[in-house]
């Protein structure tokens, strides 16, 4: 596909979202649009993990700082824009921010992959949570953007730009990046690992390496995830430390496990499917949480290697058939 | 000639057990070389030094001129020497196109970004690369199956595959450990032409850690003699072959009347203790067994032997109840077998020795032993049977607080063994006893097989040696493709023509 066909096809996405969000307004209001807001955070955030989790075959569980190093790093940049580009052109600085936000994100990967990927397994978890503790508290402690009692999202402070075709084109740019990695000779050499070390490393793949590689590139999407969340338009109030505790991290893992690790569509199905039964489940109030608990218990009893499995959801399976291009 | 790879006083301890201990020789250039000596002898340790799975403790090792040791695996690799792994070690879940795609990687030109967007120059990089791998493929007759997945492969298949992702980093040494271990002599010695086709087509130096005589000696220009460590012999094949220490380090003493045929003893009782009715076991859609009946009677030895992927592992595991049966029935000692879960069978009396042994390798051979014993309550009993293990292989009386995993491949079998003995069982069932084990080791295991059965507990066997197998049973069934192509007493058997013409292809003998 050339250059600018791929770009025609973006933008007709972008332009496809546009007429979701308004539609969706004027048919079933403000909150649907704000649940499907949360449906593209949660996808970011789930394909962003499973490249690490799912296709790498490591075990992180600390993702909720990289997305907090994003909307931070993300938040501060507009703050810092807002009376020079931020008020002539809003959507160039949310893009400097969502920028900022994911490259920080990306060298906190780097940072905290280095050291801990050499590790394996039960190490890499216990370090990325480690991590994520870190950046949680160190923010709490931080005065100038909020402290604990967090930062609002409106006038005055971070800028509420990140519409739902940002947030969903967001979650296009990372479902395109993540998936042309992962089926490239980088995801083969990144699945390899995950099957044998001992033989990746005789195929000649420098598996720490490869690693960090991997862990740089989720951490850079979740960053990206991190920035538009706190720039969110579709009804966020405020960030604030307490978004990024473990729980969050616990979150994208379930998202990851439910759709089926190592599946990208599986992924954006898994980020979906637990915003909204989180969402469906809000009027059973305090059961809320025992219920979604049970849910996904039920689910792993079903069907434990989640929804798609490590197999990915293609749309031309379902049409006629017609051999892909080579 | 000039040396392709050279060791000088290559020595590796693990934490006080020197396992090479100042090993030094020159494989020329172009040549193929074996490396071999019995279980124990150190020789996947000098692979995995070569190949920077560990860095030496001491000494050099230099490729073409530059010196190798202690680099990391993937930088020996990249400077052209591959290898291929003992246990088989395949990206299981990935296709078969894409596990030798994954060695090209080191080669391809794209960068990460080309990659992520889709550049020409990554394109035409992969579709370069897929032409390479599928050529490969067609040379080892596996372009068929490059879509599959790697672990669905049958085992010889595996076996080039592995070999096939070696060639794709495009070496200029080879180093296969073992590729001839589970194949059948008909297997082997395709094997060995391939190895010399390969050095031709390929231009490469070989060198080959092998059991398997027929083929290092045949393929071989060269061979260096390792035991517990040290260098004993180096040399032409013809001269290795007949060097005293070599036959002394390798084949024993005595090695020839090793096995005393018990055919005709009377211990056989009509009691049946196991009944397999028309078995039937699917994988996927390829039907595994289709309809094996065989019984086993109380103080029997029977043999259960056939080519790679005739069923023989299936037809254990079908009976041990570690994978689903379609259909069919096991009874045990008169009791239907349905709905009982494996661990309840080590209960009932039913005990397994796995292929590939299986051991705990982060136990001691005593735990290891111990957890045997798991359903035993008594520690008399325990205790008893301990004792018994030790006199049944003394070798285990020595290791009892060593770590099961630092075992060699011999030593571990017979680890596998005593465990499985460890329950007491009536029925014990032992899966390919003499993979990958020299020869003077795979005596001892089955003098203690015979032993065991002395003592009363029936066997049931599966074994590629066939020449042991129908030594050392009573009966046999001969499995191919899924059913049972002859039965008899091993006598009849062992002289039977139709087991060779069924079993090894023809003009190929039983030795």
């Amino acid at each position: 596909m050339s250059t600018a066909r791929r770009l025609i096809g973006f933008a007709a996405a972008l332009a496809l979202f546009v007429a979701i969000e308004h539609g969706t307004r004027a048919t079933a209001g403000e909150y649907a649009v704000r649940v499907l807001a949360m449906c593209g955070i949660n996808a970011m955030l789930a394909v962003a993990l499973n490249l690490v989790n799912g296709t790498t075959g490591q075990f992180s569980i600390g993702h909720a700082g990289f997305m907090a190093v994003g909307a931070y790093a993300g938040a501060v940049t507009s703050h810092l824009l807002a009376p020079s580009l931020g008020a002539s052109h809003p959507a160039a600085s949310l893009l400097v921010a969502c920028v900022v936000g994911a490259a920080l994100a990306g060298v906190a990967g780097v940072a905290v992959g280095v050291p801990s990927l050499r590790l394996r397994g039960d190490y890499l978890a216990i370090v990325t949570l480690g991590f994520g503790e870190i950046i949680r508290v160190s923010i709490e402690s931080f005065a100038p953007i909020g402290g604990s009692q967090g930062w609002p999202i409106g006038a005055e402070s971070i800028p509420a730009t990140a519409t739902l075709p940002w947030i969903w084109g967001g979650a296009l740019v990372a479902v395109l990046v993540v998936g042309n990695l992962t089926y490239s000779s980088y995801g083969r050499a990144l699945g390899a690992i995950r099957e044998d070390e001992i033989a990746a490393e005789a195929a000649g793949i420098p598996t720490t390496r490869y690693k960090v590689l991997a862990f740089a590139v989720s951490a850079t999407v979740t960053g990206m995830a991190g920035a538009l969340y706190a720039h969110d338009a579709t009804g966020g109030q405020h960030i604030d430390p307490g978004a990024f505790r473990l729980d969050r991290s616990v979150d994208i893992l379930v998202m990851v496990i439910f759709g089926g690790l190592g599946s990208i569509t599986g992924a954006v199905l898994g980020g979906v499917a637990v915003a909204v039964s989180l969402e469906l489940l809000r009027e059973f109030q305090g059961y809320r949480l025992i219920i979604y608990a049970l849910l996904l218990i039920v689910l792993m009893l079903a069907r434990p290697q989640g929804l798609l499995g490590n197999r990915e959801l293609d749309l031309r399976r379902l049409l006629p058939s017609r051999k892909a291009a080579a | 000639m000039s040396a392709a790879l050279s060791l000088s006083g290559v020595e590796m301890v693990f934490g006080g057990l020197r396992a090479v201990g100042g090993v030094s020789f020159d494989v020329p250039e172009r040549s193929i070389f074996g490396l071999i000596g019995p279980n124990g002898a150190g020789k996947t340790t000098v692979f995995n030094c070569v190949t920077g799975v560990y860095a030496p403790t001491k000494g050099a090792i230099t490729f073409r001129g530059q010196r190798i040791d202690g680099l990391p695996a993937w930088k020996i690799a990249d400077l052209g020497i591959a290898r291929t792994f003992q246990n088989i070690r395949l990206f299981g879940q990935m296709s078969v196109l894409e596990n030798v795609l994954v060695a090209s990687h080191r080669v391809t030109r794209a960068s990460l970004l080309d990659a992520i967007v889709r550049t020409r120059r990554y394109a035409d990089d992969e579709a370069a690369m897929r032409r390479k791998a599928l050529d490969l493929l067609k040379f080892f007759e596996l372009d068929d199956n490059a879509d599959q997945r790697a672990s669905s492969l049958p085992y010889g298949d595996q076996r080039r595959l592995e070999i096939a992702r070696a060639l794709m980093l495009d070496p200029k040494v080879l180093l296969l450990d073992e590729p001839a271990a589970g194949l059948n002599s008909a297997e082997a010695k395709v094997l060995e032409q391939q190895i010399r086709t390969l050095r031709d087509r390929f231009d490469l130096t070989v060198v080959l850690v092998e059991h398997n005589m027929q083929v290092v000696m045949a393929a071989c220009e060269e061979i260096h003699v390792m035991d517990r460590g040290e260098t004993i012999a180096h040399g032409a094949p013809a001269a290795v072959q007949k060097d005293p220490k070599v036959l002394e380090a390798y084949l024993g003493a005595g090695h020839d009347n090793a096995i005393a045929a018990t055919h005709t003893d009377a211990s056989a009782t009509a009691d049946v203790l196991l009944d397999v009715k028309d078995l039937r076991v699917n994988y996927g859609g390829i039907q595994a067994l289709k309809g094996i009946s065989l019984e086993v009677r109380r103080g029997e030895l029977v043999a259960l032997i056939g080519a790679n992927g005739a069923g023989k592992t299936t037809t254990l595991k079908a009976i041990a109840r570690t994978l689903a049966v379609k259909s069919g029935s096991v009874r045990f000692a008169g009791r239907d077998l349905a709905g009982v879960e494996a661990h309840e069978l080590v209960t009932l009396g039913v005990a397994m020795a796995p292929e590939g042994r299986a051991i705990f390798p982060n136990l001691t051979v005593r735990e290891n032993l111990e957890m045997g014993a798991y359903t035993v309550d008594d520690p008399k009993v325990v205790a008893t049977r301990l004792d018994e293990a030790v006199t049944l292989f003394p070798r285990l009386g020595e290791r009892m607080k060593q770590l099961g995993g630092t075992l060699s491949g011999g030593e571990q079998q017979m680890l596998s063994i005593a465990r499985a003995l460890m329950s007491g069982p009536a029925l014990l069932m032992l899966d390919e006893p003499s993979l990958g084990i020299a020869p003077v080791l795979v005596d001892q295991i089955f003098e203690a097989i015979d032993r065991i059965r002395r003592k009363g507990t029936t066997i049931l066997l599966v074994e590629q040696n066939t020449r042991r197998a129908l030594a050392a049973a009573q009966r046999a069934y001969v499995l191919v493709t899924g059913e049972v192509a002859l039965s008899g007493t091993a006598e009849a058997l062992a002289n039977d023509p139709r087991v060779q013409g069924a079993y090894l292809g023809e003009g190929v003998h039983l030795d």
